[in-house]
């Protein structure tokens, strides 16, 4: 079953949904489950000014995506590079086994985060798990 | 907390207040081991032979070819090795792609480890097996076909009269996985040719951990378990006596109602059908609800995932079941909607609900307004799915 954290976040997503004058967007797939996220921010001077998201999978990775939108609003892209695998294990709390994918995830959104490029949804850059950015 | 509003059935079923008060004397009063000769003892073996009487009345056979097990999977697996066993030049085996996991990894142990070649048959749209598929595969070498008689994640009822008239007519083996239609559906062996059969208490509202297989007049196998020799020697250990009978009161009851819940749930479950349809866009259901029996219904809502669904589902207090295993790494999507030709994201945006005897209309009318919350929720989360104009 969820800690806590996670039923808090998948039953009430903070951020959830579009910025129609996002800087950058970023998009994260996995291709053997399908989870999805799309993210939208905004930049201000190199700090995350504001965040919102879509996202499609199961109910940890949709709760994964609301803790990070959380966490990185008002981070500058330094700070979130920082960011460590250890910091996101605490973020989400005790996970089972099949819900633990969802610490990569969160990683490779952070990655994503901490250098954006795209400006628009393009293609998909697919997760490899274990491999998270930091 | 409330006590959450159940729709999974036929994952298991509540047990019925009459059983547990039945089976309570014998799990303190009456604790004699039934192989004992003394009074308390005989009056252990009296309850379980009234217990086989009643299940044996259940399907329409003679109770002493009712042997007890603790559970369908039990049951499953003593035939198939029992059968295997005794099998020393045939070694051919005929199953469908719909059986349970018992079944089907059982299979797959004699495929490995003692040689048998496994002739999968593929179901149709409706998750429905043809017969001459199995009359086809049929070769010099077969000793055994396995069909169940309704899946459990679609509901879809096979066509078992067919299948072992053919068997019949080839002097082959038929064993039917019954555990998900005894209840639900007559199961009356006086006309149907089978063979052995095999059947679950809890999931006709008795307790877990028992079972039995059913083995027609003639079939001898050798015993999964050595021992004691329980059971007419088919299955030793010391029986699971409060289980047994609260099984036996199971099927009395089952038996008696099997008509009056028949029509209720079919009544629920068109309720439901037509609720869902006004209410919730894109659905679809998986299976042919005029193939299946009318306690289960697996639908697919696109755009979002099973498990998100399920699971805000379950913090509204319902519980429903899902068609995939949550898991980034492995495909672990149900094979049975594989088997109908869903594909993978079909399956991962599905959810199986299945009705019982103590659902109610009020139930019903709730599920309907929460998966319509849910779903619209999820769906407004999703880049999958595009909000109609």
């Amino acid at each position: 079953m969820f800690n806590d954290i996670i039923c808090d976040h998948f039953m009430n997503p903070r951020n959830i949904g579009e910025l129609t004058d996002a800087d950058y967007v970023i998009e994260i797939s996995n291709p053997i489950c399908g989870d999805t996220v799309h993210m939208y921010l905004k930049l201000n001077q190199e700090v995350i000014s504001d965040v919102a998201y879509r996202a499609y999978g199961c109910s940890t990775s949709i709760a994964t995506a609301s803790i990070v939108s959380e966490k990185i609003v008002g981070m500058s892209k330094t700070e979130i590079s920082s960011i460590t695998r250890s910091n996101v294990v605490e973020w989400l709390g005790e996970l089972e086994p099949s819900q633990l994918h969802c610490v990569d995830i969160a990683l490779n959104i952070l990655n994503q985060c901490a250098n954006p490029t795209k400006k628009k949804f393009e293609q998909k850059e697919f997760l490899i798990e274990g491999e998270g950015a930091f | 907390m409330h006590t959450p509003i159940y729709f999974d059935y036929n994952a298991t079923t509540p047990i019925d207040p009459r059983v547990l008060e039945g089976m309570l004397p014998y799990l303190h009063n009456h604790f004699g081991n039934p192989s004992s000769t003394y009074s308390i003892g005989y009056r252990t073996k009296e309850a379980i032979e009234m217990a086989r009487k009643d299940i044996a009345n259940l399907i329409g056979v003679e109770d002493g070819n009712v042997f007890f097990t603790s559970g369908g999977s039990e049951a499953n697996s003593t035939i198939l090795k029992g059968i295997a066993a005794k099998s020393s030049k045939k070694k051919h085996i005929i199953t469908s792609s719909i059986e349970h996991p018992a079944i089907l990894k059982t299979c797959d142990y004699l495929r490995k480890h003692h040689g048998f070649q496994i002739t999968t048959i593929p179901v149709n749209s409706a998750g429905i097996v043809d017969v001459n598929d199995i009359e086809r595969a049929m070769t010099s070498q077969t000793v055994l076909v396995t069909v169940m008689m309704v899946n459990n994640e679609i509901g879809s009822i096979q066509p078992i009269k067919e299948i072992g008239n053919l068997c019949k007519k080839h002097n082959i083996h038929f064993h039917c996985d019954a555990v998900q239609a005894v209840g639900k559906i007559p199961v009356n062996l006086k006309e149907l040719p089978i063979d052995s059969l095999s059947m679950s208490a809890h999931k006709i509202y008795g307790p877990k951990g028992v079972g039995c297989l059913y083995l027609r007049e003639g079939v001898n196998i050798p015993p999964l378990i050595l021992g004691g020799s329980q059971e007419f020697g088919m299955r030793s250990g010391t029986e699971n006596v409060a289980g047994i009978v609260g099984f036996g009161i199971a099927a009395k009851i089952v038996q008696e109602d099997l008509y009056f819940n028949l029509t209720k749930i079919e009544y629920l479950r068109n309720l439901f059908l037509t609720n869902l349809h006004t209410e919730i866009e894109d659905c679809l259901i998986n299976g042919d609800i005029h193939a299946n029996v009318p306690s289960t219904i697996n639908i697919q809502f696109s755009g979002i995932r099973g498990e998100s669904l399920a699971s805000m589902l379950n913090e509204l207090g319902f519980c429903v079941s899902i068609a995939s295993a949550c898991s980034s790494t492995s495909s672990k999507l149900s094979h049975v909607l594989k088997a109908i030709g869903r594909t993978d994201d079909e399956i991962r945006s599905s959810i199986r609900i299945s009705i019982g005897a103590l659902t109610t209309e009020d139930e019903v009318n709730q599920l309907v307004r929460h998966l319509k919350h849910s779903v619209v929720r999820l769906r407004s989360f999703s880049p999958k799915y595009q909000i109609p104009v």
